[in-house]
């Protein structure tokens, strides 16, 4: 999810609009007091907002619709960012939604007015260079920024990493005249890859979440940004007794291991057979209670050997790890 | 420094002018008091905002999760990370499916 504060109902009081996986934009509405409880944000005719693709609170599952798609048909894009600016300069919010595949901006036009928006429940992909934006490498969140500084807002947006394991941060200048919207081509403003593992956090690495402010205060935009980090502590180097515990440890753990998949396939054979005899929901939930509690012991010991085993091989040959943390980009 | 900052015109997205890398120093991992900032979150996705009203540009913090928490910025740095509250007391959270 990314995060916006601003003031979506032109009541004085900003807002904190985002979007999360299930696929719509979010309002928690603000007030003298603090933020109230999120809402979902509808468009003029009382549907969600959306893309395409989301999860249905109802049907308990994912769900695609075309009835905001541009084309009608309904696609594999998820909207799980949001951002409001005026893109049409006509005095009150429109909103953009990101979405995670395929990365592609989506605008949805205010036909309201300021204090009560009416969204049109039709998106529009958002050009930038005179082309629909992508970006394979999967939208994490937009951010609106007047990064030139020439009194209108750009956005910039990161990415989760695209197959070649890079992430990046890019920049779509506003080059619109007379208060509407018009992108530039993406600039780069931030390539990450980690091309090796650094035996500590170094930077992120994938998932890159960008905030854009003079965080240092020296009068240039630095970047805050959220995200993983991969890494992989320094292996020590072993003596032939130390070579030969790690294979006696190697061993061991793929035995436990095994004997571990042993129990969980007895256990579900058992649970599958109980569970066909059943006739209701609740004989399921018992037959299932009954066998879990005739496995648990087992099940766990085999678990815990198998994880203290490994915690034994890691001291030898230490694993990869993805942290997540927040870094600060100053500037050069 | 192994995390290297390229501009990599070949896998830049659709459009890119491929060749206008703007260039930051290295990263600092940001502390929040004692703790790693965003160390308990999936996705910590960061935005400044004055969560007190004393002048400061804080630092809020959403995830994968959809609940919300926040550090508050001093001179001497960040402090804790701490749930965002709503109006009514409890945290505030996005939905997630």
């Amino acid at each position: 999810m990314g995060s916006q504060f601003v003031d979506l109902n032109a009541d004085g009081h900003l807002d904190y609009l985002s979007a999360t996986f299930d696929g719509s934009p979010h309002a928690s509405w603000g007030g003298a007091d603090g933020f109230a409880e999120p809402a979902r944000i509808e468009d003029a005719a009382g549907e969600r907002l959306l893309v395409s693709y989301y999860w249905d609170y109802d049907e308990d599952a994912h769900l695609t619709t075309g009835r905001s798609m541009p084309d009608g048909k309904p696609r594999n894009l998820r909207g799980i960012s949001a951002v409001a600016m005026d893109w049409d300069g006509d005095g009150d919010l429109d909103l953009l939604q990101g979405s995670y595949e395929k990365g592609h901006l989506y605008l949805q036009l205010n036909e309201g007015s300021p204090s009560e928006p009416r969204f049109t429940g039709k998106n529009v992909r958002v050009m930038a260079g005179g082309v629909p934006l992508e970006d394979e490498a999967k939208m994490t969140a937009p951010r609106l920024v007047d990064w030139d500084a020439d009194g209108d807002l750009d956005l910039v947006y990161g990415t989760f990493g695209g197959a070649d394991g890079g992430a990046g941060i890019y920049l779509l200048v506003n080059q619109g005249k007379g208060g509407a919207t018009s992108f530039a081509a993406p600039r780069t403003l931030l390539r990450v890859h980690g091309e090796s593992l650094p035996t500590s956090p170094t930077g992120p690495a994938e998932g890159l979440y960008p905030e854009v402010i003079d965080w240092d205060k020296d009068g240039d935009l630095d970047l805050i940004v959220g995200g993983y980090s991969r890494w992989r502590a320094e292996a020590p180097t072993l003596n032939d007794e130390e070579t030969a515990e790690l294979a006696r440890l190697r061993a061991a753990h793929e035995a436990a291991e095994a004997a571990a998949d042993e129990v969980s396939k007895a256990f579900n054979k058992k649970f599958n057979a109980e569970e066909a005899k059943a006739k209701t929901e609740e004989e399921k939930e018992a037959a299932f209670n009954r066998v879990y509690g005739e496995f648990v012991d087992r099940l766990d010991a085999t678990r815990k050997a198998c994880r203290e085993l490994q915690q034994k091989i890691d001291v030898f040959d230490p694993p990869t790890k993805r942290t997540p943390a927040v870094w600060f980009f100053e500037r050069a | 420094m192994t995390h290297l900052l390229l501009a990599l015109a070949a896998l830049a997205p659709s459009g890119d002018a491929g060749d206008d890398l703007i260039l930051f120093k290295a990263p600092v991992q940001l502390m929040a008091g004692d703790a790693e900032l965003g160390r308990r979150k999936m996705y910590p996705s960061p935005a400044a905002f004055d969560v007190d009203g004393d002048g400061m540009q804080d630092l809020v913090l959403g995830g994968l999760s959809g609940r919300v928490t926040w550090s508050r910025r001093t001179a001497a740095g960040l402090g804790p990370e701490v749930p965002m509250e709503r109006t009514d007391g409890k945290q505030l959270s996005f939905n997630n499916w």
